[in-house]
């Protein structure tokens, strides 16, 4: 089956631009791994991450809760990525309005977030289970884990999205789960709407 | 910043979506009455309780006069308060503030869902219980038949908010639940899972409901959940 990890990567790399004059600041960069390679592929060596927990990380740090204000000024950055964060955010107008604010008016950002119509979750609760993707506690395997608190299906994702000023360009879809790999790819194209993964670059309208 | 035309995507109207709303509510309170034990000893908290029209009749169903209830609202906690409740005006995710094992009986009605912390809520609902006092907790449910079909037309169930700002800056459903994941959950927790029913089936009239509620619980518009604090701690 297709790696979710290395599906959302690629996807977010194909839709980055190379221009080495980009700032990018990437949102939830937990290690910076992702970040850095995001970095490398735009070229360009102007790159913040922000996450919640100071931790080791690959690109410069900055700590803040992304369920408040950004500390950073209008119009800092080109480019702002929150790959497989805005699910965990519970105030996502607040954060789409921050990205929104921080990003130049010729800049973009990419969203990648799990889809909340995805053909196994539909299957799971066909058998009434809980989906894997909503969690009901944050308690995992006895550890802490803060958790999705608002999942998106496409239309669901593009509808906050526009309705938070910005302009879709360009959606990619990836992991038609159950299916094998090369499966999973084609049927992502036919029915986009139960692929498992959505990345979406949006820009301001 | 939203403008008129996203409201009015957001927002469910048209007769029958108020014919199974009304019924959802009426259902999920009969069944609620019915998995009360009278106990005119008993002290009842009801979280979430809006103006109190519900507590109230929780309140007589069970026999007692002793209702305290949190709200956020202000218009509505003064409105409960002359119901005669007892209201502290509370975040809910800020816990509770009654001491250990002060009440027999806990009710949240379509609360969980809305709270940010479910964990510290199902903890002070623990807490503030009394050995074998029980709760009774309700919530919509994500596996419901209407929602799955939803989904399988790929469009976002409204249960699953993409908003709040959209829906009157109101705080909308921050977590979902199905049947065996709220079971799991307040195990977890430590309650003991008493009772697990489903109610209502949109877009069903009531009779078929019931009748399908029977026949296939999970898969219900609602789920109601009566869990027990174990005497033994």
């Amino acid at each position: 089956m297709e790696n979710f990890n290395k599906a959302y990567t690629r996807d977010t790399l194909s839709l980055l631009e190379h221009d080495p004059e980009t700032s990018l600041l990437d949102l939830g960069c937990h290690d910076g791994s992702l970040t850095s390679r995001m970095a490398k592929r735009v070229g360009t060596k102007s790159v913040i991450g922000v996450d919640c927990i100071s931790r080791d990380c690959d690109v410069p740090i900055v700590k803040a809760n992304l369920e408040e204000l950004l500390p950073f000024p209008d119009r800092t950055f080109n480019v702002v990525t929150a790959i497989q964060v805005i699910e965990h955010v519970g105030n996502t107008d607040g954060l789409l309005q921050e990205i929104r604010r921080v990003l130049k008016d010729n800049g973009y950002a990419i969203i990648s977030t799990p889809n909340l119509a995805a053909f196994t979750t539909i299957g799971f609760l066909l058998f009434g289970w809980q989906p894997t993707m909503i969690s009901a506690t944050d308690w995992r395997n006895g550890r802490l884990n803060s958790f999705h608190r608002r999942v998106f299906t496409l239309p669901g994702l593009r509808q906050a999205l526009v309705a938070n000023g910005f302009r879709i360009e360009k959606e990619l879809y990836s992991c038609y789960y159950p299916m094998p790999t090369f499966l999973s790819r084609i049927m992502s194209k036919i029915d986009r709407r139960h692929a498992a993964c959505v990345t979406v670059k949006i820009r301001k309208g | 910043m939203c403008d008129s035309e996203n409201k009015e995507r957001v927002v469910f109207t048209g007769f029958w979506w108020d014919y199974c709303t009304r019924r959802y509510n009426s259902e999920y309170r009969r069944v609620l009455f019915e998995l009360l034990e009278p106990n005119p000893e008993a002290t009842y908290l009801d979280l979430g309780c809006g103006d109190g029209t519900v507590a109230k009749r929780v309140a007589e169903h069970i026999g007692t006069d002793t209702v305290a209830g949190v709200e956020l609202s202000k218009k509505l906690a003064s409105q409960a308060r002359r119901k005669g409740i007892s209201i502290q005006r509370r975040d809910l995710d800020k816990g509770l503030p009654w001491a250990d094992s002060t009440f027999d009986v806990v009710t949240a009605n379509q609360i969980i869902e809305h709270v940010d912390n479910t964990d510290l809520l199902l903890k002070e609902i623990r807490r503030v219980l009394k050995p074998r006092g029980y709760a009774i907790i309700s919530t919509n449910n994500l596996a419901a038949l209407h929602w799955i079909v939803l989904l399988m037309l790929g469009k976002q169930p409204p249960t699953a908010c993409i908003s709040d700002e959209m829906y009157g800056d109101t705080r909308m459903h921050r977590r979902l639940f199905t049947m065996p994941g709220l079971v799991a959950a307040v195990r977890y927790f430590g309650f003991k899972a008493e009772k697990a029913v489903g109610t209502y089936y949109f877009p069903f009239p009531v009779p078929i409901a019931r009748l399908l509620c029977k026949v296939d619980k999970r898969h219900a518009s609602c789920i109601t959940l009566k869990v027990r604090k174990p005497c033994t701690d």
